[in-house]
């Protein structure tokens, strides 16, 4: 039975601009539609016009019929009666999407009183059993939204919109901005409501990922139009449309193998007992962001750094480009200790080292062009001004940009664009050791592939790549370092961490990448974390993962006695190595 | 009577102005300062603004201001504006000092006086520029006031806000040189407030 | 919330009494209370003079520091010292502070609660012709200073008075001479309590509008309207509610431009206030009243910032988890 039908909608904001042209959609009771595409493609749009939510100067036509009733139209008073009650959407970014001087115990409750007549205590008793149900302690109920984390508040989303047993759910990137194990937990909790009210699903994602272990039919979007639609295997085993193909292609996959060969250079870049502490005001307490991290990096050899977001791994990188006294602990690079630098020598080493950011819109000076961005280094270190011009055209040349761009300010490029003007820059002086945060993680798909490819082709330096998901690096590193809570908990060649992981966070890690497979998605046995990605501030005895550890709830009474009194230490040797008192698979640490 | 107006104006124009630039001037330096040094000037200098803050601006300017003569009225007048907008420019440099395209410049060996001119300074030029036209306003209102209080402009100068007093005490019947000073201070200020609410909209990046 | 008070409080009462300090130190240096008596006809003799300045520790020629520790002793006791003509302050700081409330409590009352729920209904009409009205409103009456709205809404009193025939606005005083009646009372406060209540307004609903125009779009507005409901009550239990957090911050800036608003209202009015006794003073060299005013005007700007802390950490829990 189809409960939702849209036929030939289409959405204008100006006379010429629209944003939506000529959609057709259906979704059935117990089905979920997969609508993908990149950002601008209209899914948004869409899912705001399906709820008659969009701003009022954009003007809609077509049709909308939420079973027998035709919604476009409709005054604001009628609608509302629908939505939340028929009909409810869950948004992206939980931390605005939710009203933070009130809390998501209240909020859930009014969604309950706005469709029924029932008292303040019933409502409240209601809010409490659905924050139950998507798996968030019911006592959570009178925190503010700031005050939990951002699954949690997705979470918190999801129990508002199932509130009143909506036969239409409309969930747009639930999972973006969530860290990949966090990212799981919440599709799992998708797939349950699904499965218990029957609702007819509309997953609305940018990653054809994150869409395959759910949909069972998959519409695939470009600039406002459908390009692609059909079931989900099909979508994912025969894509016609070269968009589809696209995206596919710019997902990371596990399963292709490693094709980079290692090197055996000298060392570029040596870690050792790296410590970083804030002291913050909020319950005057130590972040200990990084808290004892040892690695290096070899002369041609790319370094991953994993982890979930704020585990310390920007922090570890800001560490190294201070290029001085680190707190405790020692960094060296080209063999100098960075303690011992005097100004001159630590700006003549700078040339030695860059850094390309996460986010290219705050990295580039938006009151600057192209061409003086990329010569500031240049001009910094004492090339002439001409030679610093030609200079400037070779590397644009490098980066797959057009001389054009030269005179282009950072705002008008796109964000594959953008970034290539930062690894540009960070090429500028050649330097000897790159160091990269993330530098994909805010591009669309379709740059993110090209943007990775212009990676692979010049990373011939040491290279240390931050990541904060294991799919990312996979092709691009030689070894890999896992790291939580400030520390680094495995780490060792690509092939060996990814094919027998021995840390039980890396396992978990690996499992909680997407699979751009349906069936392989739906087959596979994963071991999801349980709890939440850790706080910093916490720091109890003995092993800091064992309250997610999924190895740790299957060990007995006495093995547990290990993980409780001591903190696993990393011993130095071999090329492989875990800080774990129960690894899954022997790694020789000579334990 | 239109001269005297006039001359009146130009009184208050200039007392405006010349108060403006001193206190945004001030304002600048102390924020900056205090912002990209960070630690016990910060601390102290922040200090200091907020001791200013909480004395009545009033005390302020007509203790401050020895004597007579319209010199010393605009950096009296200064003295008690400026405190907010260094506060402003303080927090911009803080936010600016730790933006990532700083960081970059930082990491590429620039050394900072050539980071703080090439990228924080033209970042702070918007605010400063919006502030000081504000500021404008501010201060010609504060003058006439001062002077409608016989505190500010002593005869024989002469601005709006004496022109004001003179003419407000009649009552009852339209006094003419009121209503001309008055007209012309309004209009004098909401063109000074155009003026600065115009800068905001072109230096905001959310309306470009 | 507690330990955050306390440290906020201890920090203000720090500052409070470095302001007051330092608001004496400048009154007892440039203002010269000798130039009152010597301008006395006839003139007193040097010796009667100084002895009489000493007495009221208004003596130029003592040392500003043990005039100073004079003052500053007297405080801490309660006592503010006397008028240089010799009658003590803390009464008479007293009686016209009652004034000063009775004119500044209404009105000022009235305009912020009237500015911040115009100013929100404004922002929700976006672009119609409410909203231009009122913009264009507040935005005019911003750029009138205060004395001239006064003076403008007594002539068009006087006007009203002439066309009914009766006398129904007062602006003299704070009573007819002879008359107490609450009637009376009423009449004479409805001019200054209107252009205190305006001025606040302005502000409020200036400043309310933009707040509220921010969130107008905001994520968690549209998800209120996803639960079902309309986008006024939307607007109205989550837009405003959240919009009116920041407005607790600046009404410690609001409520100094109040004090100064309130110095020439009385002024204006002829009300017999803290600020026409400061300006009266300052003329007079007075430097006991100007450093007790100082004194009162630095704890109520003080408090006023407690107040808005307080406030602040009320209406938005983020505000209470940043410290």
């Amino acid at each position: 039975m189809t409960v939702l039908r849209a036929t030939d909608l289409t959405v204008r904001y100006a006379r010429d601009v629209a944003a939506l042209r000529g959609v057709d959609l259906s979704v059935e009771a117990n089905e979920v539609l997969g609508i993908v595409g990149e950002s601008g493609s209209g899914k948004s749009t869409l899912a705001l016009a399906l709820m008659g939510l969009l701003p009022e100067k954009a003007r809609v036509d077509g049709s909308v019929r939420l079973g027998a009733r035709e919604l476009l139209g409709r005054s604001d008073a009628q609608l509302s009666r629908i939505r939340g009650r028929e009909m409810s959407m869950v948004f992206q970014d939980a931390m605005s999407a939710l009203t933070p001087v009130r809390t998501v115990g209240d909020q859930i409750a009014e969604a309950v009183r706005v469709h029924s007549r029932v008292g303040r205590a019933a409502a409240r008793a209601r809010a409490a059993e659905l924050l139950g149900l998507v798996g968030v302690a019911s006592r959570r109920a009178g925190a503010y939204p700031h005050e939990l984390s951002g699954g949690m508040r997705q979470r918190v989303l999801i129990a508002m919109a199932i509130a009143n047993e909506p036969s239409v759910l409309i969930a747009d990137e639930p999972t973006a901005s969530l860290d990949v194990t966090v990212q799981g937990q919440v599709m799992d909790v998708l797939r349950a409501v699904k499965e218990a009210s029957g609702a007819a699903i509309v997953l609305i994602s940018h990653d054809l990922g994150v869409v395959a272990g759910l949909a069972d039919r998959v519409m695939v979007m470009r600039a406002g139009r459908m390009v692609e639609s059909g079931p989900v295997e099909q979508i994912y085993r025969a894509p016609t449309a070269p968009d589809t193909v696209e995206l596919l292609r710019s997902i990371p996959r596990l399963d292709e193998p490693s094709v980079r060969e290692s090197r055996d250079g000298s060392v570029v870049l040596e870690v050792d007992g790296l410590v970083k502490h804030y002291r913050t005001r909020r319950r005057g307490g130590t972040v200990r962001a990084v808290d004892g991290i040892a690695f290096d990096v070899r002369e041609g050899e790319t370094l991953a750094l994993v982890g979930e977001s704020g585990c310390g791994k920007t922090t570890a990188l800001m560490e190294i480009m201070r290029l001085s006294r680190p707190e405790k602990g020692r960094i060296s690079v080209l063999g100098e200790d960075t303690a011992r630098l005097n100004a001159a020598r630590r700006r003549a080493l700078r040339q030695a080292v860059q850094i390309v950011f996460q986010d290219s819109r705050s990295s580039l000076n938006p009151r600057m062009r192209v061409a003086d961005i990329l010569a500031e280094p240049l001009i910094t270190h004492g090339t002439p001004v001409a030679r610093a011009r030609e200079r400037v055209s070779e590397l644009l040349e490098s980066v797959g940009l057009e001389p054009g761009h030269e005179r282009r300010y950072p705002h008008s490029l796109s964000g594959g664009e953008r970034q290539r003007v930062g690894i540009a820059r960070a090429l500028a002086l050649e330097p000897r050791l790159l160091l990269l945060d993330e530098p994909i993680a805010a591009l669309d798909a379709s740059s993110r592939a090209d943007v990775m490819n212009l990676v692979e082709e010049r990373l011939d330096m040491a290279c240390l790549f931050v990541a904060h998901d294991l799919a990312t690096v996979h092709r691009l590193a030689h070894r890999v370092a896992v790291m939580h809570l400030g520390r680094i908990v495995e780490i060792g060649p690509v092939d060996d961490v990814y094919g027998s992981p021995a840390h039980p966070y890396t396992r978990a890690l690996l499992d909680a990448v997407p699979i751009p497979d349906p069936v392989l998605a739906r087959r596979r046995d994963r071991v999801v974390l349980r709890g939440e990605p850790p706080d910093l501030m916490e720091s109890p005895a003995g092993c800091r993962f064992r309250s997610r550890c999924p190895r740790y709830a299957m060990l007995t009474a006495t093995e547990r006695s290990l993980c409780e009194e001591h903190d696993p230490a990393m011993l130095p040797g071999t090329d492989r190595m875990v800080a774990c008192h129960h690894p899954l698979v022997g790694v020789g640490t000579g334990r | 009577m239109f001269a005297l107006t006039l001359r009146g104006a130009r009184t208050s124009l200039v007392v405006g102005f010349a108060a403006a630039a001193i206190s945004t001037g001030l304002a600048a330096v102390v924020g900056a300062f205090a912002g990209y040094a960070g630690g016990a000037l910060d601390r102290g200098l922040m200090w200091g603004t907020d001791v200013l803050l909480i004395l009545p601006p009033l005390l302020v300017v007509a203790v401050v201001r020895p004597g007579g003569g319209m010199a010393a009225l605009a950096p009296s007048l200064a003295a008690f504006m400026w405190m907010v907008t260094a506060r402003a420019v303080r927090a911009e440099t803080l936010s600016l000092r730790g933006r990532e395209y700083v960081l970059a410049a930082r990491f590429v060996g620039v050394r900072a006086p050539r980071a703080l001119v090439r990228h924080v300074l033209p970042q702070l030029a918007s605010l400063l520029a919006v502030d000081a036209s504000l500021n404008v306003g501010i201060a010609i209102v504060a003058e006439s006031g001062l002077s409608y209080l016989g505190l500010g402009v002593r005869p024989p100068d002469v601005s709006l806000g004496v022109l004001i007093a003179d003419g407000g005490g009649v009552g009852g019947a339209f006094p003419w040189p009121f209503g001309f000073a008055a007209v012309l201070l309004v209009v004098i200020v909401l063109a000074v407030n155009l003026v600065g609410d115009g800068l905001r909209d072109v230096f905001d990046p959310e309306s470009r | 919330m507690a330990a955050f008070l306390l440290r906020r409080l201890a920090n203000r009462l720090a500052l409070g009494a470095l302001a007051v300090s330092l608001g004496y130190l400048l009154a007892a240096a440039a203002l010269d209370p000798r130039a009152g008596y010597e301008g006395r006809v006839p003139r007193p003799p040097d010796a009667v003079v100084d002895a009489r300045l000493t007495a009221l520790n208004l003596n130029d020629r003592t040392p500003l520091v043990d005039r100073y520790g004079r003052w500053a002793a007297g405080i801490l006791h309660g006592d503010f010292g006397r008028t240089s003509d010799g009658r003590p302050v803390g009464g008479e700081l007293w009686r016209r502070l009652g004034v000063s409330l009775r004119l500044l409590t209404v009105g000022a009352v009235l305009g912020s609660v009237l500015g911040v729920l115009v100013g929100a209904y404004a922002a929700m009409r976006r672009g119609r012709a409410a909203d231009r009205l009122i913009s264009s409103g507040s935005y005019l009456l911003v750029a009138v200073p205060v004395f001239v709205l006064a003076v403008l809404l007594q002539i068009a009193a006087g006007a009203a008075n002439d066309a009914m025939g009766v006398r129904v606005f007062q602006w003299v005083g704070e009573t007819t001479p002879g008359e107490s009646g609450f009637f009376d009372r009423v009449q004479h406060s409805v001019l200054p309590t209107i252009t205190i209540g305006l001025t606040q307004f302005a502000l409020y609903s200036r400043y309310q509008r933009a707040l509220m125009l921010d969130v107008l779009h905001a994520d968690f507005v549209r998800t209120a309207r996803a639960k079902g409901l309309r986008r006024r009550s939307a607007l109205l239990r989550h837009g405003l509610r959240t919009a009116v957090a920041p407005m607790a911050a600046y009404f410690a800036y609001a409520s100094g431009l109040l004090l100064l608003g309130g110095v020439f209202t009385e002024k204006v009015f002829g009300w017999h206030g803290i600020g026409e006794w400061l300006v009266d003073s300052i003329g007079r060299g007075d430097v006991n009243v100007v450093a007790a005013i100082g004194c009162l005007a630095a704890c109520g700007v003080s408090s006023a910032g407690l107040v808005s802390d307080v406030l602040h950490g009320v209406l938005d829990p983020r505000v209470r988890a940043a410290v």
